[in-house]
């Protein structure tokens, strides 16, 4: 009878446990690593802020980006392995090769392939205006599959010139969901044409040509 | 019992997943080859935002030569140098550093090198490089 009682009991509370489990997890998404109290703002299903914004901020309108388009008009698509991670020979890699050095490539609009044709990256952003914390989101997926990109860690470099960086303002990145990953708060203390860089899985070396490592930047206006 | 021990280290992974926010720290294999001396003794500090602005570059400048070329050879020689695991990332001579001097600058600058397995710059040497990349990465 006590131990009928108690599994009925634990068929109640098993759940409750399970809901109280995801719970603390959802909320430790939304608010738990909060430490700095000067917030990013929390942007709205379009990603524009719910807050007043002066317009002319964000991706910057130009050519569509089609470095991963071949001579022959077929895409150019550069497979990755996991096991190529922390493989330092660049002999042992698909192309066989060291890379070369690397053309470092910045995109117009919001969207665009790694420089390495590797993923195909997607990002918007709340307000973007200057001395304000900016959240970023970016949408990851693999150019061979077209599946969503999982353990990125994405961090950024954010830059005006070769010799002034955006403050470092510790952003954190979170997972949304498979492929969809939240940075910030990043902050602009210029007016001007910034660059905004990702990285990708740089826990990897870049020696072969089948890492997962990669990078992408897109220009970025600041009124 | 396995269970709900389960789901509740589900719970407390979620936070913990939630709350990997740090910038990327390299894994440990970067760290295989470093000396003794060469490796973090514990955990570091939080990354300050000390970017010196261009304006502070007046005066006596460090030089490359004399301060930033030994300090490189002596705290990114071990990877990134031939027969180390970032040998295709070389920081060998002024030429390469100068190539890659944002991005050197900036991994400096967020904390994210050198890695969290090895010792990190002591202030006098943060701000020492961080003035010389601001300055202009002279070879002088």
């Amino acid at each position: 009878m006590g131990s009928r009682a108690s599994g009925r009991r634990s068929l109640i509370l098993r759940p409750l446990g399970v809901l109280l489990a995801f719970a603390i997890g959802a909320a430790s998404l939304t608010g738990g690593c909060s430490s700095d109290p000067k917030q990013p703002e929390t942007p709205t299903a379009g990603g524009a802020s719910s807050q007043a914004c002066s317009e002319g901020g964000g991706p910057v309108p130009g050519d569509d980006d089609a470095h991963c388009i071949g001579a022959d008009g077929n895409p150019v698509i550069q497979e990755t392995l996991a096991e190529a991670c922390m493989d330092s020979s660049p002999a042992a890699g698909a192309g066989g090769a060291a890379p070369a050095e690397e053309e470092e490539l910045t995109l117009f609009n919001a969207e665009g392939d790694d420089d390495d044709c590797k993923y195909h990256v997607a990002f918007s952003a709340n307000c973007v205006e200057r001395s304000r914390d900016v959240t970023l989101t970016l949408h990851l997926a693999n150019r061979s599959d077209d599946s969503a990109v999982v353990g990125a860690t994405p961090t950024t470099e954010i830059y005006l010139s070769d010799t002034h960086l955006a403050p470092n303002t510790k952003p954190k990145t979170v997972v949304v969901e498979p492929g969809v990953y939240k940075l910030g708060p990043v902050r602009f203390d210029k007016p001007g044409r910034w660059t905004v860089r990702f990285h990708l899985f740089e826990e990897c070396l870049d020696a072969r040509e089948d890492s997962p490592h990669g990078h992408v930047a897109f220009y970025v206006d600041v009124p | 019992m396995f269970r709900r021990r389960a789901w509740s280290s589900l719970g407390l992974a979620s936070i913990v997943l939630a709350c990997s926010s740090e910038p990327a720290k390299p894994s440990d294999a970067f760290c295989d080859g470093l000396t003794a001396e060469q490796l973090a003794t514990g955990p570091r500090g939080s990354c300050p935002d000390d970017l010196p602005s261009d304006t502070e570059c007046t005066g006596m400048l460090p030089s490359y030569q004399a301060d930033i070329a030994p300090l490189v050879s002596t705290r990114c020689g071990a990877c990134h140098a031939p027969g180390g695991i970032e040998a295709s990332f070389p920081l060998t001579t002024h030429a390469e550093l100068y190539g890659q001097r944002r991005g050197v600058l900036n991994q400096i600058f967020t904390c994210a090198m050198p890695p969290a397995c090895a010792r990190g710059l002591e202030a006098e040497q943060r701000a020492t490089l961080l003035k010389w990349f601001v300055c202009g990465a002279l070879d002088n």
